[in-house]
């Protein structure tokens, strides 16, 4: 079997340094150099990063970062079927961060419906505006109650916490794995 | 992370009280007994004091008498201790907790009601459940740094304090002052466990998918 968790956020949020800090692989990258000046970064992911985690036998856990920008919302969706839940990374140094939020929660709106949704906010330490309480705010407003925490995903175990809040909310609201597909 | 260092304080007061009687052993395991219970009082998910005349629990020796209160319920000493003898030098701090937590669960499993603090009236233990409403503001979530973990067991779906105890694997006063935090600021819905809907929490255990996930990513087992 195979099964799967996403990552989604604004582009240089971090997912492809999310999904490289717990994966067992080299992950897959598809990254071109950014051309967007208002973006501070070298590279940009165009497709999907992969990263995968061996289970039992031949059992794959597999952690799909999909790319930031809106125009690629349709693979959004793609990326969406069958998945585990949802990991959407925020950036706080980003202009518009906050509204930025709600484009995810609309794009991965089924996801999260049926499984389950951790916000990371990250360089929260750098930029303190919106704070925690802000994305809390208007996850409430637009109905989402989950997890919002602040995460440096260079580090693993800021993403092992994330990912273990999502599994934790899988674990308490599922009463068998079946109900998750 | 800017979680700050946990709070020291505990709210004794926001505890349920068990009593307990021991019969039937020699003094010295009676005394080392009673020393026992009073360094785990504040561990396991009631607090447990002494009393001869009225108690929830009765602790039986090899001697013991006819109990003073029929209702309790009755356990060997040996379930206290941690070998399979009546040995009261085999009592470990973590299996006594372990054991009264168990005896918790038949005492709420048969109806019977922990004791409010005080000498208030009875209401069964564990059968309010909690549910959070909203992800608590960080203020709060500053409180400790398993403040996220409770958050979202309290967010996924309505529990007793003593199932988040036992699901969190955190410390049962931290629980309890964490529930107590959230409730001041309103962030709970509480209600009777009557009205608990949905399915029961997936055990990971057993080599399940969450638990087979969660042993690859070197995240520690939820659930007992």
């Amino acid at each position: 079997m195979e099964y799967k968790i996403v990552f989604a956020g604004v582009t240089g949020a971090g997912k492809t340094t999310a999904i490289g800090s717990v994966s067992e692989i080299d992950p897959v990258r598809t990254d071109v150099r950014n051309h967007d000046a208002s973006l501070a970064k070298e590279f940009t992911t165009v497709g999907l990063d992969y990263g995968e985690v061996a289970l039992e036998g031949s059992d794959r856990l597999r952690l799909y970062g999909t790319p930031g920008q809106t125009r690629f919302e349709f693979m959004w969706r793609i990326v969406s079927q069958g998945a585990l839940g949802l990991v959407l990374l925020a950036d706080n140094s980003q202009d518009g961060a906050l509204d930025a939020i709600d484009t995810y929660i609309d794009g991965f709106s089924e996801l999260i419906d049926r499984t389950a949704c951790v916000i990371g906010v990250g360089r929260s330490e750098s930029h303190s505006e919106p704070g925690l309480d802000d994305y809390a705010d208007r996850l409430a407003e637009r109905g989402v109650i989950c997890p919002v925490v602040p995460v440096d995903v260079r580090r693993r175990s800021d993403v092992l916490m994330l990912l273990d809040l999502l599994l934790t909310q899988l674990e308490m609201k599922t009463g068998t794995t079946d109900e998750l597909f | 992370m800017v979680f700050k260092s946990p709070n020291p304080s505990t709210d004794m007061s926001a505890m349920s009280v068990r009593r307990y009687h021991v019969t039937g052993m020699d003094t010295r395991c009676e005394l080392l007994f009673h020393s026992m219970m009073r360094l785990v009082g504040d561990k396991a998910v009631s607090r447990w004091v002494h009393d001869a005349r009225e108690h929830d629990l009765v602790i039986t020796g090899p001697d013991a008498t006819d109990l003073a209160c029929p209702t309790a319920v009755r356990r060997p000493f040996s379930h206290f201790t941690s070998g399979r003898t009546d040995d009261c030098a085999m009592l470990r701090l973590a299996g006594m907790v372990e054991a009264l937590n168990a005896v918790e669960q038949a005492l709420a499993a048969a109806g019977e009601g922990a004791r409010s603090p005080g000498t208030g009236p009875t209401r069964p233990a564990g059968e309010e459940v909690m549910k959070l409403t909203r992800w608590p503001e960080a203020s709060l979530m500053a409180f400790h740094p398993a403040s996220p973990k409770m958050a979202t067991l309290l967010l996924s779906r309505p529990m007793t304090l003593m199932e988040l105890v036992r699901f969190s694997g955190i410390d049962r006063r931290v629980c309890a002052q964490f529930v107590t935090r959230l409730s001041q600021r309103g962030l709970l819905d509480r209600r009777g466990s009557a009205d608990r809907k949905g399915p029961a929490p997936l055990r990971s255990g057993g080599g399940g998918l969450f638990a087979m996930i969660r042993a690859r990513l070197g995240l520690g087992e939820e659930f007992g």
